[in-house]
């Protein structure tokens, strides 16, 4: 029988200028195509994505999308639907952002109902590691609240129980799966709360412990990535998901419904008993060496300094709350909530700012550098899979609602989610926090954040070092930054965007009043 | 009716199945077809139709040459010159055939060709329009704005137009064209790049951008 399934993209899956258009020869129709290991990781890891999509995966949604300019967008029905037709290759999140979990080695949780295909997704991660798929099912591990941290990590061998004069003695039966590069937890929601610690060990970590043995859960590859699934993300299954389990979630990502349109080849596998896992071309899969390289590949790639600036803006609106505090750092939604308070009800005490402007005003904490950390890795990980030089702004925008969803929460007291047209955004969180940065990016337009950062190059003409930096000089920088203060002063509002310029400013002032009483005491 | 990005020259296309040449893999070519932007199909046509012309005992090297000019006339802009080069190293009657040309008008295609890459016997019959790019992205186009502010750049027979915010380069000869998103607005051509008479045209309410050479009175 032919094999249907293996189809591959056999034209280059992105454009590059002057492709098409380089003088060729007769003879070069005849020379044979690159070895597969010649094929560039990040071109294998879109033929991985296409041949997922068009064969694997029954997906035809284009959420994560990619324009130059405005796309052209359709109004539909009466409650302002509006779909958009991207000009520029778009994606499908429930298979992009698991493969770029992949690639990056990362923690992937898949939240959506029974039946959407969550765990089909991650099994197809497994084998394309190099895993065969009767090891990846066998590996996965079904949450149930009777999983216990032995069900999970294995049993110490009874033979070392009875004979084994201390602990270091016990050998400890690991669990095959601990080291498998692709790792792939069902129904994390259901897993008891003790058996959820073990399992943050292991993924915060990197390894596990049982009976004062210890086994690193890294492959050879050193390329590790963790697949969730869970029915949802607010708080539902059997028990709570530890908050600090939650946290490690570097992306969240909702299950597309089924297409009906696309029935006909759903009853086509019925019919065939076919499992896409089982059809993985051999082409696709990546050898530990090629892991290594691709995540490397991703560092790599730069971000520039104007969308750094971007990036900068938008995380600065969230951790400020004005009256979170009296001492000026500690007017923060941190202090609040490690206080017990109530961080909602202190934004509404705040009568001073515009609660529609102030951004930090729509959340009820701010954004931990995990998150950031991670945000920046997604984006590099996009940038490269659409075989970009450098990370844009669209990368980022692109993987903000992923990477954010779960970690920064929604303040539902905010008017914006109480009034008519924008009730939806507090059901949808994926669009909130996609407009959440556009907003952010408007208002650095807007308030020209873009053409002049007096305060960044305060800070690099520190960073240039004060080496044979006078005392006037000094003196001359620190009227500069307290001039600064005053003018922020003489506004009458503060808003989160502010705050992290304002403690700089402080930090600056402090570096240089010591330098200046070191150059002053030397004198 | 709705006009879609085509090439004026190609409404005739030759047809036909390829026969197997011992030591060649067509399929091979055809891929390779595709991936500098012409068309598998069209290829394979035009080299069956130009076979079908070759004598019985024809070189395989006959058939390479044979098979460029076949890849050149399915839309590999990168082929032309190595097509118009090696012309006459294959029979008259196979190369006419594979380009879908009267073997008559070989001669003055392949002469008028090496000045003018956009020209045609039937040219001046569709009024010097030579092909239409682009086309809106709901149908399966390139653009969702319409095209405007064409203007030629220095590579011979490349343009470039904007499409809502986004600039786009052009290629384009008889045979095929190629579109290729530009990250910002290109220089404006030093000279004159696409033959003498070449320019690129854009309405107000086509999202078509059509190539035009004016035809010698």
């Amino acid at each position: 029988m032919a094999d249907r399934w293996h189809k591959l993209s056999q034209a280059p899956t992105t454009s590059a200028s002057g492709e098409g258009t380089a003088a060729m020869t007769a003879a070069d129709l005849f020379r044979d195509a690159p070895a597969t290991t010649a094929v560039p990781l990040d071109e294998k890891l879109r033929q991985t994505y296409y041949w997922i999509v068009n064969r694997a995966v029954i997906s035809p949604y284009y959420d994560v999308e990619f324009s130059s300019g405005a796309p052209l967008a359709f109004s539909l029905g009466d409650a302002d639907a509006e779909l958009t037709l991207p000009s520029e290759a778009s994606f499908s999140s429930n298979v992009l952002l698991p493969l770029l979990s992949f690639a990056v080695g990362g923690k992937c949780l898949l939240v959506g109902g029974p039946g959407r295909g969550k765990t089909t997704v991650a099994v197809l991660m497994g084998v394309l590691a190099g895993s065969t798929p009767d090891d990846v099912r066998r590996g996965v591990q079904q949450g149930q609240p009777q999983l216990t941290i032995s069900d999970l990590v294995g049993i110490p061998l009874p033979r070392d129980l009875m004979n084994a004069a201390s602990l270091a003695e016990v050998g400890v039966a690991w669990r095959d799966w601990l080291s498998r590069p692709v790792k792939i937890v069902d129904e994390y929601n259901r897993i008891p709360t003790k058996t959820q610690s073990a399992l943050l060990t292991m993924v915060a970590e990197g390894y596990v412990e049982s009976h004062d043995q210890l086994r690193r859960t890294a492959p050879a590859s050193g390329v590790e990535s963790w697949f969730f699934t869970a029915n949802d993300d607010a708080g539902g299954g059997t028990f709570p998901v530890i908050q600090a389990l939650r946290d490690r979630m570097d992306v969240t990502v909702p299950a597309a419904g089924f297409n009906s349109r696309f029935l006909d080849e759903l009853i086509t596998r019925v019919e065939a008993g076919e499992k896409p896992e089982e059809h993985v071309p051999a082409e696709l899969v990546f050898a530990p060496d090629e892991q290594t390289a691709m995540r490397a590949a991703i560092r790599a790639v730069p971000v520039p300094a104007p969308v750094r600036r971007r990036l900068e803006f938008f995380l600065s609106h969230f951790e400020f709350v004005q009256g979170g505090g009296r001492r000026f750092e500690y007017r923060t939604k941190d202090t609040v909530t490690t206080a017990g308070g109530k961080v909602a009800e202190t934004i509404e005490a705040n009568s001073g700012a515009d609660l529609m402007a102030d951004l930090g005003a729509q959340t009820l904490n701010g954004l931990s550098v995990r998150a950031l950390q991670t945000l920046i890795v997604y984006a590099k990980a996009v940038a490269w899979f659409r075989g970009r030089d450098e990370v844009s702004l669209a990368d980022v925008a692109a993987m903000v609602p992923f990477v954010l969803r779960g970690k920064l929460l929604p303040n539902p007291t905010h008017p914006r989610f109480d009034v008519g047209v924008e009730r939806e955004l507090s059901t949808d969180l994926m669009s909130w926090l996609g407009d959440l940065f556009a907003e952010s990016c408007r208002q650095y337009d807007a308030l020209g954040r873009g053409r002049a950062d007096p305060v960044g190059e305060m800070l690099a003409q520190l960073d240039a070092g004060l080496d044979g930096v006078s005392a006037v000089e000094a003196s001359r920088r620190l009227t500069a930054i307290e001039a600064r203060l005053r003018a922020a002063s003489a506004s009458g509002k503060l808003y989160g965007r502010d705050f992290d310029d304002l403690t700089a400013l402080k930090y600056l002032h402090q570096r240089y009043t010591a330098y200046l009483r070191w150059v002053e005491g030397r004198a | 009716m709705i006009r879609r990005p085509g090439h004026l020259a190609d409404t005739e296309p030759p047809t036909g199945v390829p026969a197997d040449v011992p030591g060649l893999d067509l399929e091979r070519a055809g891929l390779t077809v595709e991936a500098a932007g012409g068309s598998a199909e069209r290829f394979r046509h035009a080299l069956a139709a130009g076979q079908a012309a070759l004598p019985a005992a024809a070189s395989t090297d006959s058939v390479v040459t044979l098979a460029g000019i076949a890849g050149w006339r399915a839309g590999v802009l990168g082929l032309r010159d190595d097509a118009l080069a090696h012309l006459p190293e294959v029979p008259l009657a196979a190369a006419a055939a594979a380009l879908g040309i009267a073997e008559g008008e070989l001669g003055a295609f392949a002469e008028r060709q090496r000045t003018d890459r956009f020209w045609w016997p039937g040219r001046a019959g569709q009024r010097g329009y030579v092909c239409a790019v682009g086309g809106f992205a709901g149908l399966g186009g390139a653009w969702t704005a319409p095209p405007t502010d064409p203007r030629p750049l220095d590579d011979d027979g490349a343009f470039a137009v904007r499409a809502g915010e986004r600039w786009w380069r052009v290629d384009a000869d008889v045979w095929g064209s190629r579109l290729v998103a530009l990250e910002g607005e290109p220089p404006t051509a030093s000279g004159r790049g696409a033959g003498p008479t070449a320019s690129l045209l854009t309405f107000d309410e086509s999202y078509l951008a059509w190539i035009y050479a004016a035809e010698p009175a």
